[in-house]
């Protein structure tokens, strides 16, 4: 008998015309590891939230929900509390006490569990997660992954059959996340625990996991281990291929579908790696590098050179590049369009900038400095902790260091008044893009932008530019915090760019967000290059910064360890680089991304 | 920082506090008050260290400022000092009262104080679980979210300077619309969060009846020993007071009668209760030194 079973599921909300889950049948079996994807606004949450009575949405439902055999209406609140746990997206918000120990006993001092029980299950799941340490600790000192740590923690103390997680490490870094996501696993293999997950970022599930299903406008599009599911995937032609891991994606990308059996395809680098050196077990490749025609991996685009530029057309819109192949967008070094010649001043230019907060606490920024050429798109990348933050904050004239200086477009920034940099010169959007939404409809977020002084017709047509540039123009009426977070994302960019920067700083924009949004996202970029704006991002996301940066600039202990073309920086590093880079190494010299992978493997046959 | 209070039962340290500011507030006495307010401080400085007095140091402008108030307030008593305002008049038993009041308020605030610096969040919801639970669990979450709310509103601000929506250097105009946009903003943030949180609680199944309560607190001996003393002293200071060796008289003479032979052991008493924090916290640290001199 399955641990969960849904036979033709039909919902829709109130008010909904179309049903958001359309006759989902799905079973899910005892102490398997279940992970549900799609894109961003295909019913995975809904469909989740349904497994447990007190989170299910209201609106017309059809169809049944069995739980280990008896429909789920009928079993109990305190049953379903104790057997299904639920762990959702935001760290902050899920935690309800102020101290760890309290949050670890709340579950159990809601079921009623005798004090002597309590105690053994909250040193036991302590000590089984490592929270012993901070066990006295308020909770607002812990930070993000360890939050979600220890929501995990608390439900584990109550003996749940069942485990359903909705993206929890979507506001997580990458490392918090591959902590937890192994955490969980240990939780499957070592408990028997059925786990039921909502991920994006599928890198770190898909090969661990028992069955994985696809989900697409709330109907099921594919389900099976996860070879089968890329298999049929691509046997489809689906969208949702570009979110499956890199050796996937490369294989079916160098094989066709249909001439390969599924069980073949790898699924870690592991597996990638050895797949590629059958490929030329018998010959060895002969081209072994993207030959980019310029400048040669390796030389730092800082310096600024003129690349041969392969401009966009200048009405491209964002439907056009994203209409192109991912290939098209993606960076090759050599064939980005630059809004100036050579001569013109850089955009941003840091010079030897130390940075404290107080006068006893270290260094943040430890003689840190870097260089942005106008029109290209500057992406930092580095562990947590190490300043980037801080640095875009100094770029925005938010705090000033103590020493160095900061020169934007060709000015000192002590020289800039406030009102001057921020209409028309720099702009940042900041890591959690809700925190911009100030108004009850998207429409007036973007009319709060506005200056006094422009007449009404001119205003309206400028909030319509800035929504047909960011894909925005059918959100205009809705509330900012009802958007998904790709949408979000999208919004804060538009209320951003009416300030008309030249520069736009950007904190984590990929935070959260779905591989199809990431496109789009680029695919703004790319307007906004053409128009010869400069984009400073700082990101986790070395897939990200890899496809669609010019530069990329690692930043360790305070200041700027290398800055490269993507190309050269990530050929040369070993772990802190794309899944292709590293599955390709032995075979290829510098091939940064999937489609370079697939394009000098196709060569080479 | 722990001093040895703060280990004890959060019941010991509950009543110690609450009977001493009871204590100083029934009395009028200069030398109970004198008391009263050295034993504060003594505790204060005991349970947070020499240097966290100059937090308190505002209570001697309160002391000052409440004392010579007192006789504009109260123009009662015989000797007059001065006259001013045309008629009114100053006198010294209104200033003594002053005083003694002054003396009264502070120690109640340094009393506060250390009840504060003691009976932490969580102490608090576990003296209250069985009598208010719901309102022991709302205290833990709004000492959750006044923190979480002010780094938030930060983080708005910030992220709107970074648009050049700035609070500051704007007309008055401008700085109130931009404050009431952040006051929507944080509600906005707050209610979203707000349905979460109750996901949370309510998947973990909050509400359902009886609701038993994480206890981290043990009764131990030491507690009786120490419960057993305070009440012990805590009676005689009131046999003491009621026996009337704190009478004092200031209006319209100032009489405050010597402290009777038999009125000493309520005095001795009452002393005795109101140090015993200070002085548990005090062994504490000979304990230790000695014990490591012996190494």
């Amino acid at each position: 008998m399955a641990h969960f079973s849904l036979e033709s599921l039909t919902f829709s909300y109130p008010d909904c015309e179309t049903p958001s889950l359309k006759d989902v049948s799905l079973d899910v079996q005892r102490g398997h590891y279940v992970v549900l994807c799609g894109k961003s606004g295909c019913g995975k949450t809904t469909l989740l939230r349904h497994l447990k009575s007190v989170l299910a949405p209201y609106g017309t439902i059809s169809g049944k929900i069995l739980f280990d055999g008896v429909p789920l209406e009928e079993v109990d609140q305190r049953t379903q509390s104790e057997k299904i746990g639920f762990v959702m997206q935001n760290p902050d918000a899920q935690v309800v006490t102020d101290k760890v120990w309290h949050e670890l006993a709340f579950g159990l001092e809601s079921l009623g569990v005798d004090q002597r029980t309590m105690r053994l299950r909250v040193a036991e799941m302590a000590s089984y997660f490592g929270i012993q340490h901070w066990f006295d600790k308020d909770v607002r000192d812990l930070s993000g992954g360890q939050k979600q740590l220890l929501s995990l923690a608390s439900i584990m103390a109550m003996r749940p059959d069942v485990l359903i997680l909705d993206e929890p490490t979507s506001q997580l870094d990458p490392i918090a996340a591959s902590d937890f996501l192994n955490t969980v696993r240990k939780i499957n293999i070592e408990l028997g625990t059925t786990v039921i997950v909502t991920e994006h970022r599928l890198e770190d599930v898909f090969a661990s996991v028992d069955r994985v299903v696809v989900l697409d406008k709330g109907e099921i599009i594919a389900q099976g281990t996860p070879r089968e599911v890329g298999g049929q995937l691509y046997a489809q032609q689906h969208d949702m291929t570009f979110a499956l891991p890199a050796p996937l994606r490369i294989f079916y990308g160098v094989n066709d579908a249909s001439d390969v059996v599924a069980a073949d395809a790898p699924l870690t680098v592991r597996e990638g790696r050895r797949w590629l050196s059958g490929l030329f077990a018998e010959e060895a490749p002969t081209v072994r590098a993207i030959d980019d025609g310029s400048l040669s991996p390796g030389s730092p685009a800082a310096e600024g050179g003129i690349r041969p530029s392969d401009s966009p057309h200048p009405d491209a819109t964002p439907s056009d590049a994203i209409a192109q192949e991912p290939r098209a967008i993606s960076k090759r070094a050599g064939k980005r369009a630059r809004g100036q010649g050579a001569d013109s001043p850089l955009a941003i230019r840091v010079s030897d900038v130390w940075l404290r907060y107080e006068r006893d606490l270290p260094d943040v920024l430890k003689d840190t400095s870097l260089s942005v050429d106008q029109g290209t798109t500057f992406a930092i990348v580095g562990g947590n902790g190490t300043g980037k933050s801080t640095l875009l904050k100094v770029l925005c004239a938010s705090i000033k260091p103590y020493r160095g200086t900061v020169e934007v477009l060709g000015r000192n920034l002590k020289d800039w008044k406030e009102s001057e940099l921020f209409s028309g010169a720099v702009a940042m959007l900041p890591q959690d893009p809700a925190n911009l939404f100030a108004k009850p409809s998207v429409r007036e977020d973007l009319e709060e932008m506005l200056p006094a002084d422009v007449p009404a017709d001119e205003g309206q047509a400028r909030i319509a530019d800035v929504a047909e540039t960011c894909d925005i123009a059918h959100l205009m009426d809705s509330h900012p915090l009802d958007l998904s977070g790709g949408e979000q994302q999208r919004a804060a960019l538009a209320k951003v760019l009416m300030c008309e920067p030249r520069i736009l700083l950007l904190d984590e924009p990929t935070k959260g967000i779905d591989n199809f949004f990431k496109r789009k996202l680029a695919g703004v970029f790319e307007a906004l290059k053409a128009e010869g704006r400069t984009i400073v991002l700082v990101s986790h996301d070395v897939e990200f910064c890899a496809h669609y940066a010019d530069s990329v600039a690692m930043f360790f202990d305070g200041s700027v360890a290398a800055t490269d073309t993507p190309q050269g920086f990530f050929s040369q590093a070993s772990f802190y680089t794309t899944a292709a880079n590293r599955m390709s190494r032995h075979v290829f010299d510098n091939a940064v991304t999937e489609e370079d992978v697939v394009e000098l493997c196709l060569r080479n046959k | 920082m722990r001093s040895a209070f703060e280990t004890y039962h959060p019941a010991v340290c509950f009543w110690m506090f609450v009977l001493a500011i009871v204590l100083s507030m029934v009395v009028r006495h200069p030398v109970y008050l004198g008391i009263s307010v050295v034993c504060a401080i003594t505790c204060y400085a005991t349970t947070k260290g020499p240097r966290a007095l100059k937090a308190m140091s505002w209570a001697i402008p309160l002391f000052f400022a409440v004392a010579l108030l007192n006789p504009i307030f109260n123009p009662m008593g015989a000797t007059v000092l001065f006259t001013y305002l045309g008629g009114r008049v100053y006198t010294l038993e209104s200033l003594c009262y002053g005083f003694v009041t002054a003396a009264m308020v502070v120690a109640m605030f340094l009393w506060f104080g250390c009840f504060n610096a003691v009976l932490t969040s969580d102490k608090i919801s576990y003296l209250f679980r069985k009598i208010a639970p719901s309102a022991a669990l709302v205290l833990t979450m709004v000492l959750r979210l006044v923190p979480s709310y002010q780094r938030k509103t930060s983080q708005f601000a910030t992220a709107r300077a970074c648009i050049g929506k700035s609070v500051g250097a704007d007309t008055w105009l401008q700085k109130v619309r931009n404050g009431t946009s952040l006051l929507s903003m944080l509600t906005a943030w707050a209610l979203e969060g707000a349905v979460v949180t109750a996901d949370s609680m309510r998947s973990r199944g909050y509400g359902l009846p009886g609701r038993t309560y994480y206890s981290l607190y043990r009764f131990t001996t030491r507690d009786v020993v120490v419960a057993a003393v305070m009440a012990v002293l805590f009676a005689g200071s009131v046999v003491g007071l009621t026996v009337g060796s704190a009478y004092v008289e200031f209006f319209p003479t100032i009489d405050i009668p010597p402290i009777a032979s038999h009125a000493w052991l309520g005095v001795i008493c009452y002393a005795a209760f109101l140090a015993l924090p200070t002085v548990i916290n005090l062994a504490e640290i000979a304990q230790w030194r000695i014990s490591l001199s012996k190494v």
